[in-house]
Formats: structure tokens, C-alpha cells, sequence
């Protein structure tokens, strides 16, 4: 176990020491955030409620899908992709420990960071007057570890296609493309037709955004909480079991060289 | 000299599209995804509404394509010699172009065309061909107009995308400081009176990104103000001769060590 922690605490520094990153992956995010904000905003100068959103509602999920979005972005599925490449995989399988498990410490390490500067942001938003916040119940938080842990197999699996793929850099404007769409940022998915959102909203995208500002902001029934805390569930079984084959097919075709 | 030279570039480039055609089918889909995307946020917003601001379902929709051909049209011609320059500072690497018999900022801001990114401009245009129908309330003099400032905001982006480049002279990979015009063009993307009274001074008459794709769009539906263009002209000049002055000057500074 402390030779998880180890790696856990070399990411965080690692990611406190390349502080520019962080906080401009932020300013894109916060740029981004002003310009649908404001959009919606100006839509409410003629309405009182949108779908069952009042302005306020609408503005304090805005802010929270774009800020959750820096968290749930899919930069840690790119690391295999650079150990293959490089052939520094072949350092990391003849160490003592679980690939799987030091790639989790390393996303944690990552993630820890980023929830830091989300948890220091929505305070602010909310000093600023800009964020309503009500205290998530013990489900919620639950809910939202799970489509963490949901997360990261899912990038997991997404970065061992970088056995077979040689450019890994185009999945990452399809992944935030699809989290935009799927996820809710541009606009709550319960806005959808019935009919759509209930194909959409158990995909792991809407599980990533959707679900999880839904979840902090105490506006899941008890039921929908339930069923989404199944479906994520039921996602991490499914992206594990792709994990363990491909990562078996993936080293069988691996061959260390590095270019 | 220069046609000859743009010739030669436009093959090169042509070539290269064959090379990587698997990357070039990615970036052909992505323009497809996002604008699927912008389009379905519109659908969404106008289900609720007939107007945001003034601004009609199709106002927005020509607006949203005349900032996605801004864009695109920039990507086509600067964007890969822009992204190449950087290294090229950091690298030594600029030598060569400094004694050919071309201009060198021209020849380092057009090395390389991006050929999926027509695909794009492509996408824009239909768009527009839907929109425009519904919001065009001059005549063929309007659709002048804004072909005219279309090339405007491109060339305007493309000043904004040097000038920020340029610090590379400066300050080593200003990777992060680069890509703040990419950022800045995102706010240009909505009607400029959506936003509070304080963006909307800053980014009109402090620094005027939102009128690169604001005014085209204006134009088309005959709401223009004859100020803001002429303002926008004359600060297109004079940002010219800043991001000129501020190239000659990064010249003085270049060491040509890498």
C-alpha cells in the first residue's frame, strides 16, 4: 500500500510544481463558461423558468458542469499512450507493484489537485453571489465517487487502445465533444425531450456531467439516484472486464521498443 | 513571386493531406461533431424562446457560422505555420527564412495550408446558406459587405494570433500564451449584447474581438452602426503596424542559438 501512496504524493507535487497548467486549464474553462452563461441568462430577460429551472438553478449548474468537466477531463487516458510510445512501459511491468493500481494513484494524484482548485472556485462563485449551494446527502457523494471511479476505468480503457492506435490525439476532442453533447455542459439534458433523455442519460458522459451536478445540487429523487448508482456500477463492471481483455491483447501485441 | 510561392505551398500541403489521411478524416469529423453540437444547443435555446436579445433562431445560426468560417478560414492558412514558429524561435531554426527573397513574417505565417479545415469552411457555408435566406434584409450589397468583413475578422484573428505568437521572442514555449486568441474567438462565438456592459466595453472598444464575427452578421441583418465599422477598420490598421513593429523588433531580439 505505501508504495501506492508514494506515487500518489510524487503526482500531486509533480502537478503543484506545473501550477500554470492547472490554473489555465481553469481560465479556459471559466472563458468557456461566461460565454453559455451569459447566453442563458440573456434567454431568462423574457422567461421566468426554463424547464424546471429558474435563473439561479441555471446558473449554479452551468458553473457546476463546466468546473466538473475540468475534473472529468480525459488527460489521464494520454499516459499509456506516451509509456508505449516511449517503451517506458517495460519499466513500469518489471516494478514490484500492479500497473493498474499505480495508474490509479497517478489519477488520483492529478485529480486531488483539481478538486482543490474546483472546491476554492465554487466558493468564490458563491461570495460572488453567482452559485446556490445546498449540502449533497450521503447518497449523492456517493453517486459521484462512483462515476469518479466509473472515470477513471473508463479512460483507463481508453488508453489501452493506444496498443493498436498510433495518433491517440484525436480521441481527446472527440471525448470533450461527446461530454459537451452527452454530459450537459452546454445545457441540462432534462431540457431534451423525454424520449431522448432517457437514451442519453445513462451513458457514461451524462454519469461524468449531467448526473453529477444534478446529484450535488440535491435534485436527483431518491429513485433516479438509485438507478443512476446501478448503472454506474453496472458501467465499471462492463470497463473492467474490456480493460482486463485488452490489456491481456495489448501486451501480447507490445513490444517495448519505443520510437 | 508570391502566387508562385502560395502554388507551391498549396501542392506541398496537398500532398501531405494524402500523407495523413487518417488525421485528416478526424478533423474533418470533429468540424462535423462541434458544429452538430452548436447547432443542437440553438435548437434547444430557441425552443424556449423566439429571440435572445434581438437576436433570432437564424441571427444566431448565421452568426455561429460566420464565426466557425472565421475560424476555419484562419485554421486553412496560418494555423500550422503559426504552430510551427514557436519551435522554430526556441530551436534556431528561423535562420533560413530570414534570407530568403520573401518577407519573413508572410512566409512563416503561410508555410502550410490545412487542408481539412475546407472541409469545414465548407460546413460553415451551408449553414449559412440555410441561414442567411431568413436574415438578410438588404440587398446584394449586404452580402458584399460581409464577405468583405468576414476577411476582415480572419485577418484581424490572424493579427491577434501573431501578435501573441511573437512573444515567443521573449519567453520560451509560450505554448499556454499562444493559445489565448483561440480562447478570445470562443467569446465571439454569441451576440455581443448578451454580455454585461463591462465585457461588452472591453472586447468592442478596448480590444474589438467581438466585432470580428458580431459585424458580418450585423450586416446581413441591416442593424449595423456605420462607428463600429469604421472603428474596427481603423483599429485593424493600426493593430497592423503594432504586430509589424512588434515582428522587427523580435528580429532584433532573435539569436538564431537554440
Amino acid at each position: 500500500m505505501n508504495k501506492y501512496l508514494y506515487v500518489f504524493r510524487n503526482e500531486i507535487l509533480l502537478n503543484l510544481t506545473y501550477k500554470g497548467n492547472i490554473i489555465s486549464s481553469f481560465i479556459v474553462q471559466i472563458i468557456q463558461m461566461i460565454t453559455t452563461v451569459f447566453v442563458w441568462r440573456a434567454l431568462y430577460s423574457g422567461e421566468n423558468d426554463i424547464g424546471n429551472y429558474n435563473i439561479s438553478e441555471m446558473t449554479t449548474y452551468l458553473i457546476l458542469t463546466s468546473l466538473l468537466s475540468v475534473i472529468f477531463s480525459p488527460n489521464s487516458a494520454f499516459r499509456l499512450s506516451t509509456l508505449i510510445s516511449s517503451g517506458k512501459l517495460s519499466i513500469l511491468l518489471i516494478r514490484p507493484y500492479s500497473y493498474f493500481f499505480e495508474s490509479f494513484s497517478v489519477f488520483l494524484g492529478q485529480k486531488v489537485v483539481q478538486i482543490c482548485v474546483v472546491f476554492i472556485m465554487i466558493i468564490c462563485f458563491f461570495l460572488l453571489g453567482l452559485f446556490q449551494f445546498s449540502f449533497p446527502n450521503i447518497v449523492s457523494i456517493l453517486l459521484v465517487l462512483t462515476n469518479f471511479i466509473l472515470l477513471f476505468i473508463f479512460l483507463s480503457v481508453m488508453g489501452e487502445l493506444s496498443f493498436w492506435l498510433i495518433e491517440m490525439w484525436p480521441l481527446r476532442p472527440i471525448y470533450n465533444g461527446l461530454l459537451s453533447l452527452f454530459g450537459g455542459v452546454m445545457f441540462p439534458l432534462d431540457l431534451l425531450p423525454e424520449s431522448i433523455l432517457n437514451i442519453i442519460q445513462f451513458t457514461p458522459f451524462s454519469l461524468f456531467g449531467y448526473v453529477n451536478t444534478k446529484a450535488i445540487m440535491g435534485e436527483l429523487s431518491a429513485d433516479a439516484m438509485f438507478n443512476f448508482l446501478i448503472a454506474s456500477m453496472l458501467w465499471i463492471i462492463f470497463f473492467q472486464i474490456i480493460y482486463i481483455i485488452l490489456w491481456k491483447k495489448g501486451l501480447k501485441k507490445y513490444e517495448g521498443v519505443g520510437i | 513571386m508570391f502566387f508562385n510561392y502560395l502554388k507551391i505551398v498549396w501542392s506541398l500541403s496537398i500532398s501531405q493531406f494524402f500523407i495523413y489521411r487518417l488525421t485528416s478524416v478526424f478533423v474533418c469529423f470533429f468540424g462535423v461533431l462541434f458544429t452538430t453540437i452548436e447547432v443542437i444547443t440553438l435548437f434547444v435555446l430557441y425552443h424556449y424562446t423566439d429571440s435572445i436579445n434581438g437576436w433570432d433562431f437564424y441571427s444566431f445560426l448565421t452568426l455561429s457560422a460566420t464565426y466557425t468560417l472565421i475560424s476555419y478560414i484562419y485554421q486553412f492558412f496560418f494555423t500550422l505555420s503559426h504552430e510551427k514558429l514557436i519551435d522554430k524561435i526556441v530551436e534556431g531554426d528561423l535562420d533560413y527564412d530570414l534570407v530568403r527573397p520573401i518577407d519573413s513574417q508572410l512566409i512563416n505565417s503561410i508555410k502550410q495550408l490545412d487542408i481539412p479545415s475546407l472541409i469545414n469552411i465548407v460546413i460553415a457555408i451551408v449553414l449559412l446558406c440555410f441561414s442567411v435566406p431568413h436574415v438578410l434584409t438588404g440587398h446584394i450589397f449586404g452580402i458584399v459587405m460581409y464577405i468583405l468583413f468576414v476577411l476582415m475578422g480572419v485577418y484581424f484573428y490572424y493579427l491577434v494570433n501573431q501578435f501573441f505568437i511573437n512573444f515567443a521572442f521573449w519567453i520560451e514555449r509560450p505554448y499556454q500564451i499562444a493559445a489565448i486568441p483561440e480562447y478570445l474567438l470562443d467569446i465571439a462565438s454569441r451576440p455581443r449584447n448578451v454580455y454585461p456592459p463591462i465585457l461588452h466595453v472591453l472586447f468592442v472598444w478596448v480590444f474589438p474581438i467581438l466585432l470580428s464575427t458580431n459585424l458580418p452578421a450585423e450586416i446581413l441583418r441591416g442593424d449595423y452602426s456605420v462607428v463600429t465599422l469604421v472603428y474596427f477598420l481603423l483599429f485593424i490598421i493600426l493593430f497592423s503596424f503594432l504586430v509589424r513593429i512588434q515582428w522587427k523588433q523580435a528580429l532584433k531580439k532573435y539569436q538564431s542559438a537554440n
